[in-house]
């Protein structure tokens, strides 16, 4: 089954009756619902672009709930997740938490609480996605800059005026006017702190040490 | 490598205690008077023209009270070893000298108590090493050194004496001397455990007998011939000691003994007296130093054995109930997990139930009513597959007396009556009828009952159980009263309910448990408050009724 493109409820819980009450449960609040008996069937549909969340009982038959969270995050599959359990033992719950997990709620939940966690799960889904859009699209247009746009783009990064740039680089100050110009149209930036604050969220800068 | 620094005071004391000046020095002229005291009597007892006694216990008392007491007694003992010298010796020996011997005399003493100390004896003399430790630092330091000091004094002032013949009686006069009466002052002194009383009875026999046969013994009316061997007959008398009485009754019937025997042989009677100094000397306080090991090895011996008995029954104790426990967590854990999933779609379909309801989809809330009824219905047959489960052993039924089923509570829970020093009083009639039970469940209910009981008079040192079984007619009733606190007011009310009742080591199940137990019999449980004080619970067992009940024993309700 190709991963749906429009953002879904993962179940996974290997009790039939739990998993059709739960999906008809959902489906009464118009989400749509995928359910899985076990971790493998949910391996096996997602993939890093899916939009959604998961639903994972802590228990499941051929791998627990917690290292099902793991998997997904080493196969770059940033999706959230809550919890649900039979055995509500407070560690679990907060190593669960702790691994990164959205929610845990303890069997048999008011139907309120999961549709509740469910909806703040899609909406972060979905602003981690625009989120990690947005920065692509910086990539992009970084890597349309010139190697010497670049380099201005460093320098103004790095707080210095256009005149030390110039002695820098070794060129007019006219110059350094144009590429700076240049790559402002490029990045789609309004203004010298828009700019900073695009090249920041993007990675390439992000790590980058503040040289004086 | 850093090495703590010794505690001022004794190991046994709270140091507010011990600090106190009015206590230093009231242990201080307890010392000196002691010391003394025995010192006079060592001089009374001599029988040479030198003045050297048979036995020198004063180095012994010092030991006792510088080990328990700390070295701030050191000085108390310096002033009563000058006492003794200038009494006795003072226009014989020069006051250098006499100096010496106190500082050696301290010194001997100050070192045998660290070692004692630093070697980690114990007081209570409960270990085989603690006795050695005491042989071994009572040689080698303390008459070592005293002796040393005394024969030095001895050689100084009479001009006839050799150094090392001196040395020898010295030494052995200060190490019998402190085998006699070191363990008697440790054991009465320091607040040591307390044994199992062997009961007054006892103790007076073995006492009566043992100052019998030693004055026999050593009051010169019997012959040689006959005394002598009749002197081996204390040993056995110390050995019954050693092995009924608690360790202060053993030393201290030790010590009576060997002033017995030393007074005897120092007034020239007793089968010991007739062969000289030398020779009397050697042979009495061989037999009297043999006597004390015995003594105390045997007494050490029968506490490693009973603390060894002791640990062994508190683990399997730990481990019985770490089993119960953690099977009592699984199967609830499991339980949990099994109702839990189909509580969960009951729910579920519950509230989308009331959603397909709001939008009139009724063909889906049709199938949803239809699901959440089979949840129900599964949650359902959990449960009674878990009591069914629980139920299918029931154990064999046979007609009883209720002394049979009494006698084998008691006798399993006699060490732990014992230990909690709980009495027990029974009132179960032998001309009682017999009731048809399930043995080992009306045991479990009688275990649970009495240990509840236990628990209840902990805190009382008078604590007695009370446990009655009487004809009622249509059935046998059992009490189980005691003279604890009663049960507070608030937690009468639930306490049958299993989880209600907490405390630590327990898990709340015991009554609940009971009561089931007893109702499973067709009996009842109750449990009320007595008027003055205490609680009481009371169960019922059917008795069999000739030809009114045909049914067959194991047709009782709520059973399979």
């Amino acid at each position: 089954m190709p991963a749906a493109r429009h953002p879904q409820i993962y179940l996974v819980d290997d009790d039939p009756d739990v998993r059709l009450a739960v999906t008809l449960l959902l489906k009464t609040e118009d989400l749509r619902v995928s359910a899985f008996a076990d971790a493998q069937g949910l391996l096996d549909t997602l993939d890093d672009k899916t939009p959604g969340c998961a639903v994972l009982d802590v228990r499941l038959p051929d791998m627990d709930g917690i290292s099902l969270q793991r998997e997904l995050r080493q196969r770059g599959i940033r999706m959230p997740v809550i919890f649900i359990t039979g055995h509500g033992d407070i560690p679990m719950a907060v190593r669960a938490v702790n691994e990164g997990a959205l929610d845990f709620l303890e069997k048999p939940f008011r139907d309120d609480s999961l549709i509740e966690s469910v909806r703040h799960a899609l909406s972060t889904d979905e602003d981690q996605r625009a989120g990690a859009a947005e920065m692509a699209q910086v990539e992009e247009r970084l890597a349309t800059l010139t190697p010497r746009e670049r380099q201005v783009l460093e320098a103004l990064l790095d707080g210095k005026p256009n005149k030390l740039i110039a002695r820098d680089l070794d060129v007019s100050v006219r110059t350094v006017e144009i590429h700076r110009g240049n790559l402002m149209q490029k990045m789609g930036a309004k203004s010298a702190s828009h700019l900073a604050r695009l090249a920041l969220a993007c990675s390439a800068f992000r790590d980058q040490p503040v040289s004086g | 490598m850093a090495i703590a620094p010794l505690p001022e005071t004794g190991p046994l004391l709270p140091a507010k205690l011990a600090d106190s000046p009015i206590w230093l020095a009231s242990r201080s002229a307890m010392l000196i008077a002691l010391y003394y005291a025995v010192g006079l009597w060592g001089y009374v007892f001599t029988p040479d023209p030198f003045g050297i006694p048979l036995v020198w216990p004063s180095t012994g008392v010092g030991l006792a009270f510088v080990y328990l007491y700390g070295y701030r007694l050191l000085p108390a003992l310096g002033i009563a070893t000058a006492l003794i010298i200038w009494q006795f010796a003072g226009d014989e020996v020069p006051l250098m000298e006499g100096v010496g011997v106190v500082l050696a005399t301290m010194a001997g003493v100050g070192v045998g108590a660290w070692a004692l100390r630093r070697s980690g004896f114990s007081p209570g003399f409960e270990r085989l090493r603690d006795v050695l430790l005491l042989l071994l630092v009572g040689a080698l330091a303390a008459s070592g050194l005293a002796a040393t000091a005394g024969a030095w004094a001895m050689a100084v002032s009479i001009e006839e004496l050799g150094f090392s013949d001196t040395w020898w009686v010295c030494w052995v006069a200060d190490l019998m001397g402190l085998l006699l009466v070191t363990p008697a002052l440790i054991a009465w002194l320091a607040a040591g455990r307390r044994h199992v009383d062997p009961g007054l009875p006892m103790v007076a026999l073995l006492t009566a007998s043992l100052i019998g046969v030693s004055a026999l013994v050593y009051s010169g009316v019997l012959e040689t011939g006959l005394a002598m061997p009749l002197s081996y007959a204390i040993f056995p008398l110390v050995m019954l000691a050693a092995l009924r009485c608690p360790i202060r009754i053993t030393t201290s019937l030790i010590l009576i003994v060997g002033a017995i025997a030393l007074s005897g042989t120092g007034w020239g009677l007793g089968p010991f007296a007739d062969a000289g100094l030398e020779q009397s000397l050697l042979s009495l306080n061989a037999q009297l130093a043999l006597l004390v090991l015995t003594g105390l090895v045997l007494a050490a011996l029968r506490n490693e054995r009973e603390a060894a008995e002791a640990r062994g029954r508190q683990h399997l104790d730990d481990l019985a109930r770490a089993g119960r426990l953690s099977t009592l967590g699984e199967l609830s854990a499991s339980l949990a997990h099994e109702l839990n999933q189909p509580l969960c779609a009951v729910t579920s379909y519950a509230s989308a139930s009331r959603r397909l309801l709001e939008r009139e989809r009724l063909d889906d809330l049709r199938d949803a009513l239809a699901q959440l009824d089979s949840n129900a219905h599964r949650a359902a047959e959990t449960i009674r597959l878990v009591r069914a489960s629980a139920m299918s052993e029931a154990p064999r039924e046979i007609a009883v007396a209720p002394r049979e089923l009494i006698t084998p509570v008691l006798d399993l829970l006699d060490p732990e009556l014992r230990r909690r020093r709980v009495r027990i009083e029974t009132d179960v009639g032998r001309s009682l009828p017999r009731v048809v039970v399930a043995p080992v469940q009306i045991e479990q209910v009688l275990v649970n009952l009495l240990r509840n009981a236990m628990d209840a008079v902990e805190m009382r040192s008078d604590g007695t159980i009370r446990i009655a079984a009487r004809d009622r007619g249509t059935a046998l009733e059992i009490t189980v009263t005691d003279n604890g606190p009663g049960i507070p007011e608030e937690r009468l009310a639930t306490l049958f309910d299993p989880f209600a009742n907490w405390k630590s080591g327990g898990i709340g199940l015991g009554l609940p448990i009971s009561r089931s137990l007893v109702e499973a019999h067709g009996g009842q449980l109750t449990a009320t408050n007595l008027e003055d004080g205490g609680a009481r619970f009371r169960f019922t067992l059917p008795l069999e009724v000739p030809d009114a009940r045909s049914q067959t024993p194991t047709d009782l309700p709520g059973r399979r």
